[in-house]
C-alpha cells in the first residue's frame, strides 16, 4: 500500500515537472493531445480497477 | 558516494554502479534474465546489486540514480512525429503510446522505488552524452574528440563532442533522418539477417565479395562536401509502421533481398553461385562506401575539434572492420573504444552524468556478476548426481592451465567460467570457450554442435604479444587489440597455423592477452608457447546460439551436460567427461 502511495506521489511529481519542463515549452502544441492521453489513461485505470465497463463504452478505451 | 546508472526500454538494458567515480559493477540484464538483448527494466540486475554490491551500505550513500536518456523528450518526439506525419504514423502511434503511458514514461518513479529513494535523487541523462562520457573517461586521456554513432537516441543519430578534462562541447550532430546506424540495419535486413542482432554477420559477409557495385551504393549513401555525407531517404523507411527498413525503390535498385546468407561457407567458397556472388559483392560495396563515409566524418571531426586523439562510441563502434580502417587514417593518433560502446554501456555514462566525483576510473575489463563459492559447490554436487562419469578436481591456477593445455593438445574444446563477468559483449577469458586454431575438427564441433553458428563468421584469436608482433602485418600496440575491438591482417607465413581463426581475406579479430588482464588465459597461452612455439588459440563466448553469456555455475553445468563440451573450468574446479 505504501509503495502504491509512493508511486502515485512520484507520478504526480513527474507529471508536474514534465509539464513545466523546457522540452514541454518547446512542444507546447502537443499540450491538448497530452492532456487527453493522460485523462484517458487515468480514467482507463480507474475503470479497469473498479471492475470493468459496459461493452458499449469499449471504443472509448 | 555511490552513483547508479540504468539503461533500458530499447535494447540491451543494463545497470552500473560507481563508487566515488570508480566503476565497481556493470551488468546487462540479459545475463540474469537469460533473454538475449533484454530491453526490460533491469529488475534482476537491480536485485543482485542490492543483495551483493550495496548490501552493507546506508541508503543515503546513493547520491543519484540516473537514466541514460531523456525519455520525456523522447516521448514528446514520438508524439510530435505522430502528429506531423499523420495519418502515416497512426499504427505506430497506437502501438507505442500505451507502452509509453503505462510504462516508459514513469522510469524515474520506477528507479526511485527500486532503490527506495526519493524521486529527487533520480535524473534523466542524454543518450549520446552518456555514450560520450563513458567513452571519454574510459580513455584515460584529458583531451578527446568523441564521435558517437548509432541508430538514434534523443533526436540524434550521430554526435561529435570535444572533451577537455571535465568540460565538453557539442561540435556537430545529425538527426534521426541521417542515421547511418539505421542505414546499416536496413542493409542488414536486406542481406537476410535480423535487425539489431545480425549486423556482425553482414560485416563478416562483406569480406567475401569485391566492391564492384560502389556506384549503385553511392546513389543511396555518399560523401557530401557540404553536409559531410548524404543519405537518399527515398530508399528507406525508418518509421515504426515500416514492415522493413528499405523501400520499394531500394528493392528496384538493388534487387530482391538475399534469401539465405547462411549457405555461404567460410572454408570453401567455390560453391557460391553467380547470384550469391552478386550479393557478396554488393555487401562488400556497401561496406566500402560505409567506411568511406566514416572517414569523412572523422576528418570533419578532426577539423572541428582540432585534435588527433579520438574516441568512437555507439553501436557502430562495434564494427571492427570499420574500426581497423579508421585506425589507419593519418590524422588519427590514437583511437579508443570503450568496452561496451553500445546502449548497455550508456548505463556507465549515465552513472558518470549523475555522479559528483571529479575523477573517474571506468575502464575495468571485468566487473560484472561474480561467482559464489556455495553456488559452485552446489552445482558440482548436482552434476555428479546426474552424470556419474564426470571427473571433478579442485586445482590451483598452474594446474588448471596445465589441464586446459592437455585438453587442447588432444584437440578438445574447453569452457571457462571464472571470476567476474566481462564488461561489454565480448568474452575476454572469464566466460569463454577455447580450442585450437589449427584443428578443423575442433572448429566444426564448435560451430555445428556447441555454438550452432554460421560457418562464414570467423572466430576471434587470442595470443601473446610476442606472437602478435611476429604474425600481424604492420603490428601496432593498441588497446583495441587487447579487447577484440579491431581486426588485423595475418602474415601469409602464419595463415596455415591460424587457418580456422582467419577470415577469407586473412584478417582476424584478436585479443592479445596480458598477464595483468587475465592470469589463467595468459598461463594457458604461455604453456602452449613453451611447448609448441606458438600461442594461438580460438576464444569465443561461452553461450548457446540465441542466448546471452553464461552467468551462473548452474547454467554452465546444464551447458556441459547438454553440449559435447569436453572439459570445463568453474572457479577452481576442473571438470572433464
Amino acid at each position: 500500500m505504501i509503495k502504491k502511495l509512493k508511486s502515485i506521489s512520484n507520478g504526480i511529481k513527474i507529471l508536474f515537472n514534465f509539464f513545466k519542463s523546457k522540452a514541454m515549452k518547446d512542444n507546447f502544441h502537443l499540450m491538448p493531445l497530452l492532456i487527453i492521453l493522460f485523462i484517458f489513461a487515468v480514467v482507463g485505470i480507474l475503470v479497469i480497477s473498479s471492475g470493468g465497463v459496459s461493452p458499449l463504452l469499449y471504443p472509448l478505451f | 558516494m555511490y552513483s547508479i546508472g540504468i539503461s533500458c526500454n530499447f535494447h540491451d538494458s543494463a545497470i552500473s554502479v560507481l563508487k566515488d567515480g570508480e566503476l565497481i559493477f556493470f551488468s546487462m540484464e540479459d545475463r540474469f534474465s537469460r533473454v538475449k538483448h533484454d530491453s526490460r527494466f533491469p529488475e534482476h540486475a537491480i536485485k543482485y546489486v542490492k543483495e551483493e554490491i550495496l548490501k552493507d551500505i546506508n541508503n543515503d550513500e546513493i547520491e543519484s540514480i540516473c537514466f541514460y536518456e531523456d525519455n520525456e523528450l523522447k516521448f514528446l518526439e514520438v508524439l510530435n512525429e505522430s502528429v506531423t506525419q499523420y495519418p502515416h504514423r497512426l499504427k505506430g502511434f497506437y502501438r507505442s503510446i500505451p507502452e509509453w503511458i503505462f510504462n516508459k514514461f514513469w522510469i524515474k518513479s520506477k528507479m526511485a522505488l527500486a532503490f527506495d529513494k526519493d524521486i529527487n535523487t533520480t535524473k534523466l541523462g542524454n543518450h549520446h552524452l552518456s555514450h560520450a562520457l563513458y567513452g571519454h573517461y574510459s580513455s584515460g586521456r584529458d583531451h578527446n574528440i568523441v564521435v558517437c554513432s548509432d541508430g538514434y537516441g534523443d533526436r540524434h543519430s550521430l554526435s561529435i563532442y570535444q572533451f577537455s578534462g571535465n568540460t565538453y562541447k557539442e561540435l556537430l550532430s545529425f538527426n534521426k533522418e541521417s542515421s547511418l546506424g539505421l542505414v546499416y540495419t536496413a542493409f542488414t535486413t536486406y542481406f537476410g539477417f535480423k535487425a539489431n542482432d545480425g549486423e556482425c554477420s553482414l560485416m563478416a559477409l562483406s569480406r567475401f565479395g569485391e566492391p564492384l557495385y560502389v556506384d549503385k551504393i553511392r546513389k543511396i549513401l555518399n560523401i557530401d562536401s557540404e553536409r559531410v555525407y548524404k543519405i537518399d531517404k527515398s530508399y528507406f523507411d525508418f518509421t515504426i509502421d515500416a514492415q522493413c527498413f528499405f523501400s520499394d525503390k531500394f528493392r528496384k535498385e538493388l534487387g530482391l533481398p538475399f534469401q539465405d546468407p547462411y549457405t555461404v561457407s567460410s572454408f570453401e567458397q567455390k560453391d557460391v553461385s553467380e547470384e550469391e556472388q552478386y550479393y557478396l559483392d554488393l555487401a562488400s560495396s556497401f561496406h566500402f562506401v560505409f567506411e568511406e563515409v566514416y572517414e569523412a566524418i572523422f576528418k570533419q571531426a578532426s577539423i572541428l575539434g582540432n585534435g588527433d586523439d579520438f574516441v568512437f562510441c555507439g553501436g557502430v563502434a562495434q564494427n571492427c572492420v570499420l574500426v581497423e580502417r579508421l585506425e589507419r587514417l593519418s590524422f588519427i593518433n590514437e583511437l579508443h573504444i570503450p568496452l561496451d560502446p553500445g546502449d548497455g554501456g550508456c548505463a556507465i555514462g549515465a552513472a558518470i552524468y549523475g555522479s559528483s566525483a571529479s575523477k573517474f576510473n571506468v575502464n575495468q575489463m571485468y566487473c560484472g556478476a561474480g561467482l559464489n563459492q556455495s553456488e559452485i559447490d552446489q552445482s558440482i554436487k548436482i552434476l555428479k548426481k546426474v552424470k556419474k562419469n564426470v571427473a571433478t578436481e579442485l586445482l590451483g591456477s598452474d594446474e588448471l592451465a596445465e589441464k586446459v593445455y592437455e585438453n587442447l593438445e588432444q584437440r578438445k574444446v574447453v569452457g571457462i567460467l571464472r571470476g567476474e563477468m566481462e564488461v561489454g559483449p565480448r568474452a575476454l577469458g572469464n566466460r569463454s570457450l577455447i580450442c585450437r586454431a589449427d584443428d578443423e575438427k575442433s572448429i566444426k564441433k564448435l560451430s555445428f554442435n556447441i555454438k550452432t553458428r554460421a560457418l562464414f563468421r570467423p572466430y576471434a584469436l587470442i595470443m601473446l604479444e610476442e606472437d602478435a608482433k611476429e604474425c600481424i602485418v604492420d603490428y601496432r600496440k593498441s588497446s583495441l587489440l587487447t579487447r577484440m575491438q579491431s581486426v588485423v591482417k595475418v602474415k601469409e607465413s602464419f595463415r596455415d597455423k591460424l587457418r580456422f581463426g582467419l577470415h577469407i581475406d586473412g584478417t582476424t579479430r584478436v585479443q592479445i592477452v596480458q598477464q595483468t588482464d587475465n592470469e589463467l588465459l595468459y598461463r594457458i597461452l604461455k604453456l602452449k608457447k613453451e611447448r609448441e612455439g606458438v600461442s594461438f588459440l580460438i576464444n569465443t563466448s561461452f553461450n548457446e546460439s540465441g542466448l546471452p553469456l553464461i552467468k551462473s555455475p548452474m547454467d554452465a553445468v546444464f551447458f556441459f551436460l547438454d553440449k559435447p563440451l569436453d572439459a570445463m573450468i568453474i572457479g577452481n574446479y576442473y571438470l572433464s567427461k
